[in-house]
């Protein structure tokens, strides 16, 4: 852990007023502080020497009064603008943080823990508030405000100028050698947090397993001792880190005893006057103050600075395109035409297509090349990880081939942006995602105006229609996450009926692997008919009767294309596809 | 808040660590009243200058104070951390008996984000509670009680000025903070909320997000939410603000009135000049005890809401009884279930209807159907996990719940898709199952599973680290490993739940062909949608909503072509791989 983290702070620069403005206030908060001392320091010493009534000191009362809402004000402001500031910088994180997620190809995006995303953005961006609000400003004060106050009291009494010269700079070189011993601590400390945060975590998620192997409350034990040791270990470490708090406390503490004792005895023997003696007094203990805040802000925004670095790690992930407006490489003149192309006869064509994953070192597909026709039904197969999944992607654009080419009559589909060439595009993915909102939203796929009886006819067609009558607000009933549960079934429908309703031309779909009940079954392979009527079909197929029906199966396996054709020939071919047909589907 | 107090039970076994901490917590402040105090006393003293022993006691109580204060703080800290750490390892444990009590009840949703994940955080959160919010508020009424009295000693006209300011200021400082993050935190947590759904129909719905082109309207839904959050943030910064403001109106306020009255008193000989010193200081100084209740507000309605959302599990109560007494010689692990029927409690729809079937050992049972026929909940019910009122299940010929609780579980070995690897070592994930198996009992049942090799390549062999963060494990090994776990049990009865889901066809064969022999001498119950290896089995259940529809051997329900032979027909129609693809 750094006192000055380079890139957190380089985030500030765009909010260069407001941390201008906050450092301000606290500056003058701070001279206010000063006048507020002298003040006080002129009404104690104006009735103890001069023998002044109160009716006397009354103007002294009110300014009094003043300086004490005027700084209670600037430090309303300087708090304020802080906060606003991390309000600002947080607002531009998350503004980030969601552009990012457009911008990272799905693909990738898919071997993220979304669980641990969601934590990171709703957590993590949070705890940079303190960072910002509190710790940042405060180096800033811990910097100056002493100087400001030397300055204030070297003049009056340089004795007291000098001790408080001297030990000032004491607090650092004690704090850091003490710190240095304590960071070593703190970062095992941490390591042993996590490790029983860690331990305690999963031994939660393994309760139900500890049961049924009636352990659960023998491993109670197990617990209760981790426990106990890390609280041991904790107090070793907390000893050593609560001693840069005592060094900082022992030194404020006797510097003003030595300070009251040392004008004291200058007041007594000397002609050092009592106001001065009283204001130095009054200083003494706020001159240490902000450095104190300093070493109590340092330690509460280390979370945020643990979360940044996953944060900065998220933001530098490389971007697949930006989505939303034209594609990087995509080219709006050659895409224009595309719908002329998919309303007339076309011919897409994999021109030896090969792709590797940036992480892995063997390619996923290499040399790939088949064509289809407009209204083709091609079905794909093949053992796990034989490249069907990458190959339905580079169809997706979801990632671009690292040679070779797709084209759709000889158009490379890199050229064409993302968004139009999805947009003639329905894909059915094997696990249905159903999204919060209502049945009326996740068919359309959009709010506002919706063309309600398009949305009725797509959910007829899924066989959803009947159901959804029944609900009580029709197809604006909520769905997903907070609204109502849909069974596995129900969810196939739903996103079935998104695919009816897109009526797009070229249909993408994987086909679910384990069967599931017949009357489901039946369902899914009827409107698997359905949607590929009159449509070109590109399906990662699962099921026989899909293959069957298919006019060109492309056999698999890895990441090559071993067998091309329809299924009676294949079967002749007595290859790969007649022994995985036999093997599995005891059909011959 | 209720909940939060509950809580505070657990600190009650400290109450004696509790009265040392808060006693050197005052004393820490009344040093640092002290150290000014006396300070003041000095200089005005000196300022008469009178002969220099007279201010010899006053350098005495300087340093003192100026010392002690330091040692106190030091030793207050230390006190406070280890009642915070003593207290959140109790709530920890207490909280596992809970969950353990619970699990694996069917009433919570444990699919809904982690749960668990949440409830460490929560208990995390509760970090602040000791340290925060209880200790704060004692010391400050401490620290009051003791400057009133000392005032009061002074002059009793005081007594109301400084007991003004420092509740009122305490009382409004906590109130303030309080209601500002209670007001803004309902609306905030509103919308964390739609940023989490948002996100995660982003994240999981990644795909049909793109395909369905509706980029645009997502960024405006963020918009808006982001819009609300921000705004929310900057009321909340200006309010925030005010807390500082009060902490330096406050003391100011006070200062003030204590000045007027004490000027008068000046005026008229009541105190000397020396004591108006004093008493600036010392009040100044009080408002250290005050200043902390700001913060304590601030995060008690964190601590709340994370206290309430532990006490909510810890009231959903389900407590099975375990009254049974019999103790039994040997079991043999001849299972009955006789005319068996179930609903979950408040619930009309029967999950299980009539079920009969009996387990023996050597004879190997399967249970098969649909998802959600019922199956796992005869699991549950077989072990006691839920009790019944009509008692249908018998152990060796005598009804399950005579016996007692862990007397049942311990004939059972089961192995399902909820079994857990622990992040630990391969032999203590072993030997979970028995902790007084020795190394050869851990190897045999290695060497049974076909294990024991890939064990022994293992980089350190059966101490390599499994589990999250630990050594790779594919679904075949993590199935054999968890296959060797319930052979060292040595359990007369079996049960198989769902084991090759997640497993493509050629690992299933092979675990099968791995299992098989192994399971003679048990009692097996098989329970699966995918039907292979039923050719293996002595007897098939089919189980359609919650009744047994079907029932014999493979080849007569083939035959009979009813509901299984469907199934069976349906999956044969696929091709290959029941697994997540992975490419």
């Amino acid at each position: 852990m750094r006192i000055w983290n380079k890139q957190l702070s380089g985030l500030v620069k765009q909010q260069k007023i407001l941390f201008y403005l906050c450092i301000g206030f606290g500056l003058i908060s701070a001279g206010l502080f000063l006048i507020q001392a002298n003040i006080l320091s002129q009404i104690v010493s104006g009735s103890f020497i001069d023998k002044r009534t109160r009716s006397e000191l009354v103007p002294l009362l009110l300014s009094l009064i003043l300086v004490f809402t005027l700084r209670g004000f600037s430090s309303y402001c300087s708090d304020g603008f802080a906060k606003i500031m991390a309000a600002q910088i947080k607002n531009d994180l998350r503004k980030a943080f969601f552009g990012k997620i457009t911008r990272i190809n799905p693909v990738r995006l898919k071997n993220m823990q979304s669980g641990e995303l969601i934590t990171l953005f709703l957590s993590g961006i949070d705890d940079l508030d303190r960072y910002f609000s509190e710790y940042l400003p405060q180096i800033i004060f811990a910097l100056s405000i002493p100087v400001f106050y030397l300055l204030f009291v070297f003049p009056r009494d340089a004795l007291s100028g000098i001790i408080l010269f001297v030990t000032a700079p004491l607090i650092p070189v004690f704090m850091v050698l003490i710190g240095n011993r304590a960071e070593k601590l703190t970062q095992d400390q941490w390591d042993n947090f996590s490790r029983l945060g860690g331990h305690y975590l999963d031994t939660l998620r393994g309760l139900v397993t500890l049961k049924v192997l009636s352990q659960s409350k023998h491993y109670a034990r197990t617990l209760e001792k981790i426990n106990d040791e890390y609280r041991l270990d904790t107090l070793k470490v907390l000893r050593v880190t609560f001693l840069s708090a005592f060094v900082l406390e022992i030194i404020a503490t006797i510097s003003i005893a030595i300070i009251a004792v040392e004008i004291g005895l200058r007041l007594l023997y000397g002609t050092f006057s009592f106001q001065t003696a009283f204001v130095i007094l009054l200083i003494v203990p706020e001159y240490y103050s902000p450095l104190r805040q300093l070493s109590l802000k340092f330690h509460a925004s280390n979370k945020g600075v643990a979360a940044f670095q996953r944060l900065s790690e998220f933001l530098g992930i490389e971007e697949w395109g930006n989505v939303v407006g034209a594609s990087l490489e995509g080219d709006r003149d050659k895409a224009e035409n595309l719908k002329d192309i998919l309303d007339n006869s076309f011919v897409i064509r994999f021109n030896q297509v090969s792709y590797q994953y940036p992480e892995r070192n063997v390619p996923a597909v290499s040399d790939l090349s088949f064509e289809f026709n407009k209204g083709q039904h091609v079905a794909i197969v093949g053992e796990t990880a034989s490249g069907k999944t990458t190959l339905v992607n580079l169809f997706l654009k979801f990632i671009n081939p690292g040679s070779g080419e797709i084209c759709i009559n000889g158009l490379p589909i890199k050229d064409i942006n993302v968004n139009q060439w999805l947009s003639h595009i329905a894909y059915v993915s094997q696990r249905p995602y159903v999204f919060s909102g209502t049945i009326a939203m996740n068919v359309a796929m959009e709010n506002g105006l919706v063309d309600e009886d398009r949305i009725w006819k797509a959910l007829n067609r899924s066989q959803l229609d009947k159901w959804v009558q029944s609900l009580e607000h029709g197809i604006f009933t909520q769905v997903g996450e907070d609204g109502f549960r849909l069974s596995t079934g129900q969810s196939q429908r739903l996103v079935l009926a998104r695919s009816f309703f897109k009526d797009a031309p070229i249909m993408v779909m994987d086909e679910p692997t384990s069967a599931v009940d017949p009357e489901t079954e039946m369902f899914l392979q009827n409107s698997h008919r359905l949607l590929a009527e009159g449509k070109t079909v590109l399906t990662i197929a699962h099921r026989l009767a899909t293959v069957y029906q298919a006019d060109i199966i492309l056999v698999m396996k890895n990441g090559s294309l071993i067998e091309r054709g329809s299924h009676s020939n294949l079967l002749a071919q007595q290859g790969e596809y007649f022994d995985m047909v036999k093997h599995y589907g005891g059909v011959a | 808040m209720r909940a939060t107090i509950r809580l505070c039970k657990f600190l009650i076994p400290y109450s004696k660590w509790i009265l040392l901490s808060t006693s050197l917590s005052f004393a820490a402040v009344a040093a640092g009243i002290g150290l000014l105090g006396t300070s003041a006393l000095i200089i005005a003293q000196a300022a008469l200058k009178p002969p220099f022993s007279a201010l010899q006691l006053g350098i005495v109580g300087v340093r003192f104070f100026g010392i002690s204060r330091g040692v106190f703080r030091y030793l207050e800290r230390l006190s406070s951390h280890s009642i915070n750490l003593k207290f959140l390892a109790d709530i920890r444990l207490w909280f596992y008996y809970v969950l353990e009590q619970l699990l694996p009840s069917q009433q919570i949703n444990f699919q809904k984000g982690d749960l668990f994940a949440r409830i460490t955080a929560d208990i995390d959160t509760l970090e602040d509670l000791y340290i925060r919010i209880i200790s704060p508020p004692i010391t400050a009424i401490l620290i009051t009680v003791f400057v009133a009295l000392f005032m009061g000693r002074i002059n009793p006209q005081l007594t109301p000025i400084i007991l003004m300011g420092m509740m009122m200021g305490g009382l409004l400082m906590f109130f303030v903070a309080a209601s500002v993050t209670e007001k803004s935190g309902a609306k905030m947590i509103k919308l964390r909320g739609e940023f989490s759904r948002m996100l995660k129909d982003l994240l999981d719905g990644n795909e049909d997000v793109h395909t369905s082109g509706t980029w645009q309207k997502k960024i405006n839904e963020f918009s808006i939410v982001n819009d609300g959050y921000y705004s929310l943030e900057k009321d909340s910064a200006l309010q925030r603000g005010t807390t500082t403001f009060l902490s330096i109106f406050i003391p100011g306020a006070t200062l003030l009135g204590i000045l007027w009255l004490g000027l008068e008193l000046v005026d008229n000989h009541q105190i000397d000049g020396i004591t108006l010193a004093v008493l600036t200081l010392v009040t100044i100084a009080c408002f250290e005890a005050i200043i902390p209740l700001g913060s304590a507000g601030e995060v008690l309605s964190k601590i709340n809401q994370s206290a309430e959302r532990l006490m909510l599990l810890n009231s959903t109560n389900h407590v099975i009884i375990d009254a049974g007494n019999l103790v039994p010689t040997e079991f043999t692990g001849e299972i009955k279930v006789e005319n068996l029927s179930f609903h979950y409690p408040g619930e009309i729809n029967c999950v299980l209807n009539s079920i009969d079937f009996s387990l023996v050992p050597g004879k190997l049972t399967a249970l098969v159907g649909p998802t959600g026929s019922g199956k796992s909940t005869i699991v549950n019910l077989l072990l006691r996990f839920w009790d019944i009122n009509e008692w249908g299940i018998s152990l060796d010929g005598i009804e399950i719940h005579k016996y007692q609780l862990a007397d049942v579980r311990n004939q059972f070995s089961v192995m399902s898709n909820s079994s857990y690897i622990f992040a630990n070592t391969l032999s203590a994930n072993l030997s979970i199952a028995n902790p007084s198996a020795n190394l050869d009992e851990i190897n045999s049942a290695l060497k049974l599973v076909n294990m024991y090799h890939w064990a022994m390549s293992l980089p350190d062999q059966l101490n390599t680290w499994i589990g999250e963060n630990g050594w790779q494990i594919s679904a075949g090994q993590r199935q054999r490993i968890l296959l060797a776990r319930m052979l060292l049990r040595n359990s007369p009865v079996m049960i198989f739940d769902e084991p090759t889901a997640n497993m493509d066809a050629i690992s299933e064969n092979r675990l099968w062909s791995d299992i098989k022999p192994v399971l003679k001498n048990y009692s097996v119950l098989w329970i699966t949608h995918r039907l292979v290896h039923m050719d293996d089995m002595d007897e098939i259940l089919f189980l359609s909503k919650g009744s047994i529809i079907e029932r014999g051997i493979h080849k007569d329900l083939i035959e009979k072509e009813g509901a299984y032979f469907q199934m069976w027909n349906i999956q044969n129609k696929l091709l290959i791989y029941h697994g997540e693809s992975e490419d």
